[in-house]
């Protein structure tokens, strides 16, 4: 008995330094990436281009999915909200409501889904199957550091499109649910009220968890993504499994930074 | 000042093996190339993964002896030094040699745009030149999977030539292009060994080897993992 007590401690002990080991990784990545792209030297023409892609790829080729689904969820929200808000006669708390729902909590969070469902898989299958095709060793051999010119620019790429994504769906959304609630004529005629009422309810902690919560997960998901690929040994049949790792790590960490964040913010 | 060092690339005692025993072993390997040396290694058929170039681009450590280039130990340099050293190697690869998300024209400048402050259009135009010379197309912005494997390797040329980089690493460059495409890149190497750059040239090809146009400052001829020297009457003799 006392034997499999014994294993079993040493197997939640194993699990824990394995997890310690890649939140390690990801803080040693973050940190050079913030030190490596501070210095003059690391943006040169390839490493600009690398990063105008990545936002080309990440955020301007994105920006309607994103769209769609702010107006999909602008729409959702003001239902939901208008079912309680009439019920309690409350209607006039319409715009605060969608500030609570979708500045704090909702934008952020879907853009994040989408960038890693389009963006987190896309670079973990690259960079894998650059490994695979002894591409990164050809960028060493020309003396082009994989770190500078693969690794800093698809994080920093991401990490301004999450952020940017994320206001495109604040406004996209906003607007979509005021004109939802205009035609249930739940909604204040008149449209300046509707952005005083939105307005007034955003606080500085509300900017500050909205710039938390997408910068820190983009940056996340960029650095997960990146390592994923980047580390297999060199097979195909890993490439898939880095992929996987790299959504299913990305998810676990925007989730708990959201959380993390929120408590921070939001808890007195 | 390293850059004054007396050779470009010096090998000595060289021995290398790796754990997983997948690249093949080397012993005992002494070299000193100098500016505007040419050398020339014939590899045997059945040993053709040695790993030569990666060890002189400090990509890989030697097990036994010391490597340098530029009159620096590999080891002792700091990873932003190894590579801009490394962005003063020319290289074909033996392989495919290219970044396949990246078109021809970016991965051909890719190196020189990394490296120096030069602007795109001058990269390209020595490009354009060194590929007017060897009869091939303007560099194309097409994908490397489009192109025919022939004209990829003479692109691979090209790349390895941009800059005058100090050493040219050429990996059987001959292999898959036309004896007269071959021709045109010894005129080539020639006349850049002319303003200083060292030329390391293995080859699988006897034939190609003993070629008396191709002038040669030293001939080695690999004998299971051992870099054997070619004697002065000997070398004489395949000149």
């Amino acid at each position: 008995m006392c034997g499999y007590s014994v294993i079993f401690v040493a197997k939640i002990g194993d699990h824990v330094l394995a997890r310690w080991a890649v939140v390690r990784d990801i803080a040693a990545v973050a940190w050079a990436v913030i030190v490596l792209s501070c210095k003059p030297s690391t943006w040169r023409p390839p490493v600009r281009a690398q990063l105008g892609r990545q936002i080309l790829f990440t955020g301007v080729e994105a920006v309607w999915v994103v769209v769609a689904i702010a107006v999909l969820a602008g729409v959702s929200v003001v239902v939901q909200t208008q079912l309680w808000l009439t019920r309690f006669g409350q209607t006039e708390l319409l715009g605060a409501i969608l500030v609570a729902t979708i500045i704090r909590e909702l934008g952020p969070l879907f853009v994040n889904f989408v960038v890693i469902g389009r963006s987190g898989t896309a670079i973990s299958t690259e960079l894998a199957n650059m490994r695979v095709l002894r591409e990164v060793e050809l960028l060493d051999a020309q003396g082009v550091e994989p770190m500078i010119y693969l690794i800093v620019p698809r994080v920093l790429g991401m990490t301004i499109s999450v952020l940017c994504l994320t206001v495109v769906f604040i406004i996209v959304s906003l607007i979509s649910g005021y004109l939802f609630g205009f035609m249930l004529n739940i909604a204040s005629r008149n449209p300046a009220a509707f952005l005083n009422a939105v307005f007034q309810s955003v606080t500085p902690s509300d900017i500050i968890n909205l710039i938390a919560k997408t910068l820190i997960p983009g940056m996340t998901t960029g650095i997960i993504c990146s390592l994923e690929g980047i580390s297999i040994r060199g097979l195909i049949t890993e490439v898939p499994q880095a992929t996987t790792r790299g959504v299913v790590r990305s998810i676990i960490a925007l989730l708990l930074i959201s959380a993390i964040v929120s408590v921070f913010t939001y808890v007195r | 000042m390293s850059d004054k060092a007396k050779y470009i690339l010096e090998f000595k005692g060289v021995g290398f093996s790796d754990e997983a025993n997948i690249l093949p072993r080397l012993t005992g390997i002494d070299m000193k190339v100098s500016a505007s040396d040419l050398v020339f290694i014939l590899l045997e058929r059945n040993n053709t993964g040695l790993p030569l170039c990666d060890l002189a681009q400090g990509l890989l450590s030697p097990t036994e002896g010391i490597i340098k280039f530029m009159g620096e130990r590999w080891e002792d340099m700091s990873p932003s030094s190894q590579s801009d050293r490394r962005g003063r190697i020319g290289r074909v690869f033996h392989g495919r040699g290219w970044i396949s998300n990246l078109s021809v024209y970016d991965n051909i400048i890719l190196g020189q745009m990394f490296h120096s402050s030069s602007k795109a259009s001058d990269v390209v135009a020595q490009a354009n030149e060194f590929a007017q010379e060897l009869e091939l197309d303007s560099i194309p912005m097409v994908r490397p999977d489009t192109l025919r494997s022939d004209s990829l390797k003479k692109y691979q040329w090209v790349r390895a030539l941009l800059g005058t980089p100090s050493l040219l690493l050429l990996q059987y460059p001959e292999s898959g292009v036309k004896d007269s495409d071959v021709q045109r890149l010894a005129k080539l190497v020639e006349r850049m060994r002319a303003k200083g750059m060292a030329v390391i040239w293995t080859t699988l090809d006897t034939k190609l080897f003993e070629n008396k146009n191709i002038n040669a400052s030293l001939r080695y001829k690999m004998n299971d993992n051992e870099m054997i020297p070619i004697a002065e009457d000997e070398n004489a003799k395949a000149v």
